[in-house]
Formats: C-alpha cells, sequence, structure tokens
C-alpha cells in the first residue's frame, strides 16, 4: 500500500462507494466528498496525489471545483480527473476542451479508473 | 368597338393560357375539355395530349379510386376543394392544391372549372421542419435518459468487476459474470448511441409490431 492520498468527488452515493472501494484496493488513503463544497473542506486538510470527480453535481459542480482548485491550490490542478456520463460530457464539451483535464466516461471499466487516477499522479 | 372586344378576349385567354394557375375545364364524368399550358407543362404533356382523356388518368394510382367521389361531390354541390395527388409522365408524384367549381357553358351543358397549385415544394419543406423537430425530442430525451442510466450501469459493471478482481469465486461463477458484465455493456453502448442520434430512422422490426427508431442507423455518421 502507497502513502498517496486519493479524493473521489461524486454526489451518487453509490458510484461515490464503488469508485472508493476500487481505489481502496489498491491505495489506503481514499477519502470521499459529496459534491464540490464538501471537496474544497477536505482540500483544505489534505494533500492530495489524484482527485477523480464527476461533472454534474448539486451546490458546486466539476467546473466550479476545478475553478477553485485552479484559484487556491494551483500545483494540485494537474492531478484532476473527470468522471462523467457521455450526456453531461456534452454539456460540459467547451470546458473540459478548455481545461484539458482527463475525462473518464460512465460507465467505465476498473482498469480504466486505476489507470486514469496512476496517470493523475504524474500528470504529463 | 369590337377591336376592343378583341383585345379584352385576347387579354383574358392570355391570363389563362400564358397565366402561371393550373387550369383545366373537365365534363362531368371527369373527361377534360381544356388544359392550360401551365398545368400541362407541370405534368410533362402538351395541352392537346391531354384533352379528351380522364382526368383519372393523371391522378397518382394511389388516389384513383378516389376520383368517383370527387365527381359525386361536384355533381352534387357547386364547388369542391381539397388536395390531389397528380403524377407526371415521367412518374412523379406531386401535390396539389384544388379549387373547382360547376358551372354551364352556352348550352347550359354543366361542366367543371378546375383551378390549382403545386404546393409539393411547400409540403416537403413542412415534412423537413416536422421531422427537425421530431429529432430535437428524440435527442432531448435520449440525452435525459442516458444521464439517468449511466450511474446504475457503472455501479452494475463496477462492482461486478470488483466482485471478479477479488478472486473468491468459481470459475464457472466468474464466467456468469463476465456474461452480465458484457450485457451491460452493451447497454452502455446503446445509450452512447442513443446520445448521438442526428437523423430518425425508422425501422419495421415485424409486420405486427409498431415502427421503431433504428439506434445503429439514427447514431451512424451520415454517409
Amino acid at each position: 500500500m502507497s502513502q498517496q492520498r486519493i479524493l473521489v468527488v461524486e454526489d451518487e452515493t453509490n458510484v461515490r462507494e464503488l469508485e472508493a472501494e476500487i481505489l481502496r484496493g489498491e491505495w489506503e488513503h481514499v477519502d470521499t466528498a459529496v459534491d464540490g463544497t464538501d471537496a474544497l473542506r477536505l482540500l483544505a486538510e489534505h494533500v492530495y496525489s489524484a482527485i477523480v470527480s464527476d461533472l454534474a453535481m448539486p451546490k458546486l459542480d466539476g467546473r466550479g471545483l476545478y475553478e477553485e482548485v485552479e484559484r487556491r491550490w494551483p500545483a494540485v490542478q494537474g492531478r484532476l480527473v473527470f468522471v462523467t456520463g457521455y450526456a453531461e460530457a456534452e454539456e460540459y464539451d467547451e470546458f473540459l476542451r478548455h481545461a484539458g483535464v482527463p475525462v473518464l466516461a460512465k460507465p467505465f471499466r476498473m482498469a480504466d479508473l486505476l489507470g486514469a487516477v496512476k496517470r493523475a499522479f504524474s500528470p504529463a | 368597338m369590337s377591336r376592343i372586344v378583341d383585345q379584352a378576349e385576347f387579354r383574358y385567354r392570355e391570363l389563362v393560357e400564358s397565366g402561371r394557375g393550373l387550369i383545366c375545364t373537365h365534363d362531368m364524368a371527369g373527361t377534360l375539355l381544356s388544359v392550360n399550358r401551365a398545368a400541362a407543362d407541370r405534368l410533362g404533356y402538351l395541352p392537346v395530349e391531354m384533352v379528351g382523356r380522364s382526368l383519372a388518368d393523371f391522378l397518382a394510382p394511389s388516389v384513383r379510386p378516389m376520383f368517383g367521389q370527387y365527381l359525386d361531390r361536384i355533381a352534387h354541390q357547386a364547388a369542391d376543394e381539397g388536395l390531389m395527388l397528380v403524377i407526371t409522365r415521367a412518374g412523379e408524384e406531386r401535390i396539389w392544391t384544388y379549387s373547382n367549381v360547376r358551372g354551364q357553358d352556352g348550352s347550359g351543358e354543366a361542366y367543371v372549372l378546375g383551378h390549382a397549385q403545386d404546393i409539393t415544394d411547400l409540403k416537403r419543406s413542412d415534412a423537413r421542419a416536422l421531422e427537425a423537430e421530431a429529432l430535437r425530442s428524440v435527442a432531448q430525451l435520449a440525452l435525459a435518459t442516458a444521464h439517468e442510466i449511466n450511474n446504475p450501469l457503472t455501479v452494475i459493471i463496477g462492482s461486478l468487476q470488483l466482485l471478479l478482481a477479488r478472486g473468491q469465486i468459481s470459475p464457472e461463477t466468474a464466467h456468469s459474470l463476465e456474461r452480465v458484465i458484457r450485457a451491460a455493456e452493451q447497454i452502455r453502448d446503446t445509450v452512447r448511441n442513443m446520445s448521438r442520434i442526428t437523423r430518425l430512422e425508422l425501422s419495421r422490426q415485424s409486420p405486427t409490431l409498431p415502427d421503431v427508431l433504428d439506434l445503429r442507423k439514427s447514431s451512424a455518421p451520415r454517409a
């Protein structure tokens, strides 16, 4: 088990628990947040090696989270991975092109999620 | 005085003969008595080729059986109007809107004066607008459905893969789980196709079932 800490941000309970469970198979420290606001609270407390976030969420969505991270912890911005349904990807198309954050489409295979997180540790 | 009458008659003839309106006369049995140039041109004939033939000969075969009802109506009422589907010499079907009135010639013989307009292009652009509207509705529904299906599908596929990855199951169970994952991934692909709908392709699955949207065709890039 490595010492890397990962944050999962997802409003859908089942998806959030699943992602955390998959990631806990590889890494010991996996935290979960129910939306962008909850994620900001945890980001203020810990340094994360990767942040896996949904795009469409109540309160603060993935775009809002990206902007806050850019403003407050610019070094962490390159560790973001968005996980999103195809439908939302259309809605956030322009933002995603501009942000250049890796996007994993739901539903994903386990290996895809693990691979995306590993790449986020050392962004190109 | 006679010159003025001649000029008036000439202008009147020009109005009918050279005007863009589609005009004809026929007797009470439907036999064409006269056809103006515009109407004959539209159908790909000379007026002389049409006169003496039944108006029914120039109707699309699918509507020809209704010609008798039209003749009944115009015989009992002074006028009749509606849509007619005509067929050109080249075999193209065109939609005309007609407004026909019954009259009497100098000898008291009843005949029908027909006036029509070709509205095929208008009808086709209406149909295209309707299809575009239907496409928008279907695409919106598809996106909303994709949004709702993706999360539970993520949980199904991911959880089954977790079970497989833990490896505490028999090869038979693993085989079954793989099959369920493949089926769930088929649902995923269908949902993705739904989100890419760019046109409507109706396919008839069987003569007894209603038309259904063919997602593979509808979401494929237009050739």
